[in-house]
């Protein structure tokens, strides 16, 4: 009989919406390749221009996603445990077209660029949740604009 | 590949300054990450002295040792990491400038254990790290 996996890391991963979808062992390759790390209140994630290196899982904390404007900030959104960021600059293979920053401390578990797409390919479902939530994420990014865009003119 | 520098000019003494860098309890006062800092070797001003760092780097704690490979009063002194998740060399250039002292603190090498994973943040963290220790020492000296 298979012994269930008690990592902490795992129970995590396990509570993060897409990563459900994944079996114990795959998780546990996932939180072998991946290192979690803290960044204090106010710190960057990553600034808009940086390479895409890593996709972010909060595991704590909160961090803002937000993009400056004709010298003006627009929040695209706030993340926090459960959930994850970066997969856009991944995906279409850029830099990152936003900057994150935490705000209040956050533990992140960085998975990188390489270990991502291996995730990728060998879980479909993963995939296709990821694909969806990149879609999702970008509608509302350009809703956003559009708003910030009408309350100027 | 770490390769970062910075330098400040700092309104004191060179003597006082390099004394104040050198004194392993005061490492935490100005080091960013430093938590406490030692010598199994008496005071490790000398070279072949290890010195063994408690530290701390976005949330994870560990131990780091560094051997010194070249020590001059007043004028520079050269770490070896041998342990933790750097491996390479941080120097401490000192140059007196009338009654200043122009700091310089260079660090070049690789990151190694965990921070080997995550290897394309080590560059940014590392000179964040770094101004941040300058600034503190600058801080702490000129009161």
């Amino acid at each position: 009989m298979t012994r269930p996996i008690t990592h902490s890391l795992v129970k995590a991963l396990k509570r993060v919406h897409g990563f459900d979808r994944l079996d114990g062992q795959d998780l546990l390759c996932i939180v072998g390749a991946s290192v979690n790390l803290k960044w204090p209140a106010g710190s960057h994630v990553f600034t808009k221009g940086s390479p895409g290196e890593a996709l972010y899982v909060v595991l704590s904390g909160e961090v803002r996603i937000y993009d400056e404007v004709d010298d003006r900030e627009v929040e695209i959104a706030r993340t926090g445990p459960g959930e994850y960021f970066g997969e856009m600059s991944l995906i279409e293979d850029t830099t990152h077209t936003k900057n994150v920053q935490a705000t209040e401390d956050s533990e992140l578990l960085v998975i990188t660029k390489e270990e991502f797409r291996e995730i990728l390919e060998s879980n479909s479902d993963l995939a296709k949740h990821v694909r969806e939530t990149f879609d999702a994420r970008r509608a509302d990014a350009e809703s956003k604009y559009q708003t910030e865009a009408a309350s100027q003119s | 590949m770490i390769d970062v520098r910075g330098e400040r000019r700092i309104d004191r003494p060179v003597e006082e300054v390099f004394e104040f860098m050198a004194d392993l309890d005061k490492l935490p006062l100005w080091l960013a990450g430093c938590r406490k800092a030692w010598s199994p070797d008496g005071n490790g001003r000398s070279v072949g002295a290890r010195i063994i760092h408690e530290d701390e780097f976005m949330g994870r704690t560990f131990e780091a040792k560094f051997d010194v490979i070249e020590w001059e009063d007043d004028k520079r002194a050269v770490f070896e990491a041998v342990s933790g998740p750097f491996r390479g060399t941080s120097e401490e250039n000192f140059e007196a400038d009338g009654d200043a002292t122009i700091v310089e603190i260079r660090v070049h090498g690789e990151p190694a254990g965990f921070l080997k994973a995550v290897g394309f943040m080590a560059k940014r963290q590392a000179q964040a790290q770094l101004d941040r220790s300058l600034d503190n020492l600058k801080l702490v000296l000129e009161g």
